[in-house]
């Protein structure tokens, strides 16, 4: 079967390395190419229409977070009021994408060298995944997980990358 | 407007027609470059005293000047077509491969007006006499009587890529006139050179303009110094009397550069091609950049060839797709795109998206965000 060319847009490099993940392991025959957005939530709510315009010619998957908003469905329909493309999938982390990362208690647990018994059983209900995440990474026994920390802050597509290939 | 094609001149092979505006984007070492070198070449051919040799060795020879991607085509080939609204005017076709010295040797030279040949080579002459191969028509006065139309069309390119610390200290470099040009080697002396009206007329206007970039700026003259020297002066607003008197040597990299970009625009009415003008500038300055060229050629009915990295001076709004070529490097050499042509890209900007936020994304090397994983 031919690879479908899907088109990206997320809110920055973390979504990013994330979203091309799970289309890599979804055992679904999707080339990931462009990616679009990078500028964090509200430019990806200014350009949806956009790319539900566009989606008449290419796939798109749109991922952003939930944050404090009160429910995916709801964000959707708020950010496509008028009903979206076939083509055009728009996915909503709870709340964040982190909470995605989180919920991979062994890897992550393994990864951030620290005991799995710290990372929480529902990540859902974790109100701030993204400070969680790097306070959990403070207390690591690696010494690399602990100064990349800030590093990581700044760019997170390397967390998600050395986390993902790992 | 421009029709260009060009084969083994660091793309294998490429055709595309040029807007008035064209903005060229594509990730480092695309050959966006190369793409304004082929027309650079085609002028350093035919400004009085320029050759087909000369052009080449200033490149340092036929070999560097082809394409990475062409192992067995050795001839490099340069089509440039002057249309006026849909109709082809002239057309100019070179091609040349080097000789055993590694100079270059005429394979083609084709001139069309319209749908006439009006030379045709290699000919009956060139046959009797083979080292006339070494020359264009073009760069001969005899030979080019025909069509001297794009011979002048030619000459009337200019290109830009001041570097400010060349403007400063010009005398810092050999005396390799031409090709440092481009560099502000010998910027003052041009300024210098414009006749009084007229340069003060610019002058006044690049203050004009630079004002909204630089609010104390105050004025802007040339001035000799006792030597004889040209020195570009402008004058500060400031608490201190007296010190508010800079020349082109304390200037700051910025205003060298938009200096120099204001004056270029001014002068001649020839294609312009600019190496990627957002350097050392602000970027609320950059935004405006596009606009700015924009007046500037319309105002002369001028070409403007553009390569960019900035995602801000892309921003405006103003831009259209069909006025941004994309290179994109493969193992079979760069491609050409213009955006418009890809109908994702299309419809984003259909859609109001700026050229910015749909382009860039295209543009961006694969690997681009394994850079900051680098340990050095």
């Amino acid at each position: 079967m031919n690879p479908i060319p899907v088109s990206l847009a997320v809110e920055g490099p973390l979504d990013e390395q994330v979203l091309r993940q799970l289309l890599r392991q979804s055992g679904k025959p999707f080339a990931s190419g462009v990616c679009y957005g990078m500028r964090g939530k509200d430019n990806l709510r200014a350009n949806v229409a956009r790319f539900d315009y566009a989606a008449a010619h290419v796939t798109f998957i749109i991922l952003t977070d939930l944050d404090h908003e009160d429910c995916p469905p709801g964000l959707i329909t708020h950010w496509l009021p008028q009903g979206r493309n076939n083509n055009l999938l728009l996915r909503v982390a709870v709340r964040e994408v982190e909470s995605w990362l989180l919920a991979d208690r062994k890897h992550i647990a393994e990864f951030l060298g620290i005991p799995m018994a710290k990372i929480p059983q529902q990540p859902d209900d974790c109100d701030d995944p993204k400070t969680l995440l790097v306070s959990l990474a403070r207390r690591s026994n690696t010494r690399d997980i602990r100064e990349d920390l800030v590093p990581c802050l700044v760019a997170p597509a390397k967390l998600a990358r050395t986390m993902l290939d790992s | 407007m421009l029709v260009i094609h060009l084969r083994n001149v660091g793309f294998k092979e490429v055709g595309v027609d040029l807007a008035e505006r064209v903005f060229l984007v594509g990730p480092n070492a695309s050959g966006k470059s190369n793409f304004l070198d082929a027309l650079r070449f085609l002028r350093d051919i035919a400004l009085p005293g320029g050759s087909l040799q000369k052009a080449s060795s200033d490149r340092s020879s036929v070999s560097k000047i082809r394409c990475l991607a062409a192992h067995k085509n050795s001839e490099v080939a340069i089509v440039v077509e002057l249309a006026r609204s849909g109709k082809r005017l002239w057309r100019y076709e070179i091609a040349f491969i080097q000789d055993h010295k590694h100079k270059p040797l005429v394979t083609r030279e084709i001139v069309h007006k319209g749908d006439r040949v009006v030379i045709k080579r290699p000919d009956k002459k060139d046959a009797r006499d083979p080292l006339r191969l070494s020359q264009t028509a073009l760069e001969q006065i005899s030979e080019n009587r025909h069509f001297r139309e794009i011979a002048r069309f030619f000459d009337g390119i200019s290109y830009l890529h001041l570097v400010p610390q060349i403007i400063r200290a010009p005398g810092s470099l050999s005396e390799n006139g031409g090709a440092l040009d481009a560099y502000g080697h010998d910027f003052l002396g041009r300024v210098a050179k414009t006749p009084e009206k007229t340069r003060n007329n610019r002058l006044k206007r690049i203050r004009d303009a630079l004002i909204t970039a630089i609010p104390q700026l105050q004025e802007l003259k040339l001035e000799t110094d006792a030597r004889g020297v040209f020195h570009l002066i402008e004058f500060f607003e400031q608490w201190r009397p007296q010190a508010g008197k800079q020349n082109e040597e304390q200037f700051s990299d910025g205003m060298l550069r938009l200096l120099g970009l204001l004056w270029a625009l001014q002068e001649g009415d020839g294609p312009l091609l600019l190496e990627e003008p957002e350097l050392s500038l602000h970027a609320g300055v950059v935004r405006r950049l596009a606009r700015l060229i924009y007046r500037a050629q319309k105002a002369r009915k001028r070409q403007v060839l553009i390569s960019t990295h900035s995602i801000d001076l892309l921003s405006d709004p103003g831009i259209g797709g069909e006025e941004i070529l994309m290179l994109n490097p493969g193992l079979e050499g760069t491609k050409v795109i213009p955006a418009a042509e890809i109908a994702e890209i299309h419809a984003l900007l259909e859609a109001g998206m700026s050229v910015a936020e749909a382009v860039f994304p295209h543009t961006e090397p694969e690997k681009a965000s394994e850079l900051e994983q680098l340990i050095l």
